[in-house]
């Protein structure tokens, strides 16, 4: 606190932030990466509730593709693949 | 002696396909949860505590929840104990008190970790003397985390018998310190006096403790997923697998890029394991401290696996009477830890020759003067950097070996100098100059970091941290390992 020489703890404002963090990792990487978010979602034990959520993220993965926006983590996959086969 | 490794072997597969590995969505889905809700409880401490017990059993529990069982006895049978010792007043009373509980711990060890080893080695033995008796198969799934947990609750009790502290009264709190999720499976090996305390303050969380926690997540991953991954699928276990059709600098190569492996492989889960606990709002110290930069092996205990280094100096070198009865006896103790050290790993000859290369080669250093030798100008340092390096790999090569004759065969076929190279690629040998420069960077550079990220603030970190698990999750290789230490 100003004047007093005590720090304010902030502890919950850096909770927020850190979740405002994790939130908008777990947003782009479920974009850029939605493939492997599929691929999870199959290996889900079935039931109803995970039949619906394979069903949305089968949406979410057609999405991400019709948009473009796995086209680059597919082209740094072709680049990684390139780098792997190099040979001296 | 026969190798148990492909029980071992069986059980980490299993825990591959089950587990809640750290790189997974099942853990980050499971974390944020954790994250929330403990936060969410920061001003009542006892239901916080409760909340992060019951989370660790899930996270234990997630693989097999029949173990959980395991780990509660554990927790009761140090809580009784801590107790009974603290209320007992005649030493030998409190003697007998401390070696039942050590026993105890020490029997489920011994049980899950060596009994299908005893059963093949009798079962050897009676084959070689023309018995043909058939012995029962047991079929004991190895705990993960066992060696972990058991270490945790042995410090416990030895340091409440030496009245180091005192017995925890809450029993949660102790099965708490026991089971905690971040290092339940693979350590760092956290002492009650550091962790149990934290427990009873309300907890922080600073802007520097969030970069901490955020950059050894990042760090973490890169050093687990990209860097030990690759170098396993793409070399060492190739070479490895039939290190006969391999040339002498080949192997040599792979070796060196199994001591990366396995450094960036366990480091990188301990700088996981300390990211989230900060996260959470707990200090953990750092578990591994470049360890391939020390000029001795001395020092190389000292950076590597520091929390098992100091857990068996304080629990069985300094017991055994450390340097404390002339030289004789010094080496008598420092083999002797290292020899159990290497079984500690597991019940087989080649942890048993890594322990041995290592408590001679102290011993050896000890007697020869080399350690103060090394620290002595430049050029004595380069030296002592390279020997205690290639000391390490030599035993490294047991270490990884599925059993002794093939770490014979791969010393020998080193031996025959043949120099072709057809499995090390641009990129692989890119990864292992990436792991030994990591192994010079100046000290404290994590710190530093952390430092820098938390001055970047809310931005800053969250596209730092979202663009390093974005590059990270692009660049390796699908799938996911499990961590080596978890079959320890």
């Amino acid at each position: 606190m100003i004047g007093t020489g005590k720090k304010t703890d902030q502890t919950m404002q850096h909770v927020r932030a850190s979740l405002v963090i994790f939130l908008f990792a777990a947003v782009v990487l479920a974009a850029f990466e939605s493939g492997g978010l599929l691929s999870w979602s199959y290996d889900l034990p079935i039931n109803a509730g995970t039949e619906q959520l394979v069903s949305v993220i089968e949406k979410w993965s057609f999405w991400m593709d019709e948009l473009g926006i796995t086209q680059g983590s597919e082209r740094i996959d072709e680049i990684m693949q390139d780098v792997k086969e190099k040979t001296f | 002696m026969t190798s148990s490794g492909p029980l071992i072997w069986w059980s980490w597969l299993q825990f591959a396909k089950f587990c809640m590995l750290f790189p997974t969505i099942d853990f980050a889905l499971f974390f944020v949860v954790v994250f929330v809700s403990s936060w969410a409880l920061r001003h009542q401490a006892s239901l916080r505590k409760q909340l992060l017990l019951l989370a660790s059993y899930f996270f234990y529990g997630y693989w097999d929840w029949s173990f959980c069982l395991l780990l509660l006895f554990n927790a009761v049978v140090s809580y009784i104990g801590g107790l009974l010792l603290e209320r007992s007043e005649s030493e030998s009373q409190r003697r007998w008190t401390l070696g039942i509980v050590v026993a105890i711990d020490l029997l489920l060890l011994g049980y899950f970790k060596y009994t299908g080893f005893f059963f093949e080695s009798l079962q050897e033995l009676f084959y070689s003397l023309g018995l043909e008796r058939e012995l029962p198969i047991l079929e004991i799934i190895l705990p993960v985390g066992i060696s972990f947990f058991t270490f945790q609750s042995i410090s416990y009790i030895v340091d409440v018998k030496n009245r180091q502290i005192q017995a925890c009264r809450s029993f949660v709190d102790l099965a708490l310190y026991i089971s905690f999720f971040p290092q339940l499976v693979a350590g760092p090996i956290v002492r009650a006096a550091h962790f149990i305390p934290q427990l009873d303050r309300r907890p922080v969380l600073t802007r520097r403790m969030m970069a901490k926690g955020l950059f050894l997540i990042l760090i973490g991953l890169f050093k687990k997923m990209v860097l030990a991954n690759y170098l396993a699928t793409l070399y060492v276990d190739e070479i490895f697998l039939a290190p006969e059709f391999a040339s002498s600098l080949e192997l040599v190569l792979a070796i060196y890029g199994y001591a990366g492996q396995i450094y960036c492989d366990f480091s990188g889960y301990s700088d996981i394991a300390i990211g989230v606990a900060a996260l959470l709002g707990y200090h953990f110290k750092r578990n591994f401290n470049q360890p391939y930069r020390a000029v001795s092996l001395r020092e190389f205990w000292q950076r590597w696996h520091i929390s098992l280094s100091q857990w068996l100096r304080d629990y069985l070198y300094i017991p055994l009477g450390g340097s404390r009865h002339g030289t004789i006896l010094t080496y008598r103790n420092l083999f002797i830890t290292m020899f159990l050290g290497g079984i500690w790993h597991g019940a087989a000859m080649t942890f048993v020759i890594w322990g041995v290369i290592h408590g001679l080669a102290l011993i050896l250093e000890r007697v020869s003067g080399f350690g103060r030798w090394t620290g002595n100008g430049r050029l004595n340092r380069l030296v002592g950097i390279l020997v205690t390096f290639h000391v390490v790999c030599l035993a490294w090569i047991f270490f990884r070996s599925p059993s002794l004759s093939l770490a014979l065969d791969y010393l020998a076929a080193i031996g025959k100098g043949t120099s072709e190279i057809t499995l090390l690629t641009p990129f692989v040998a890119g990864l292992i100059l990436l792991c030994a420069v990591g192994q010079f960077v100046p000290s404290r550079s994590y710190e530093r970091c952390q430092v820098a990220l938390s001055r970047t603030g809310l931005a800053g970190m969250t596209f730092f941290f979202t663009l390093g698990l974005l590059f990270i999750q692009w660049v390796s290789p699908s799938g996911t390992a499990p961590f080596i230490y978890f079959q320890f």
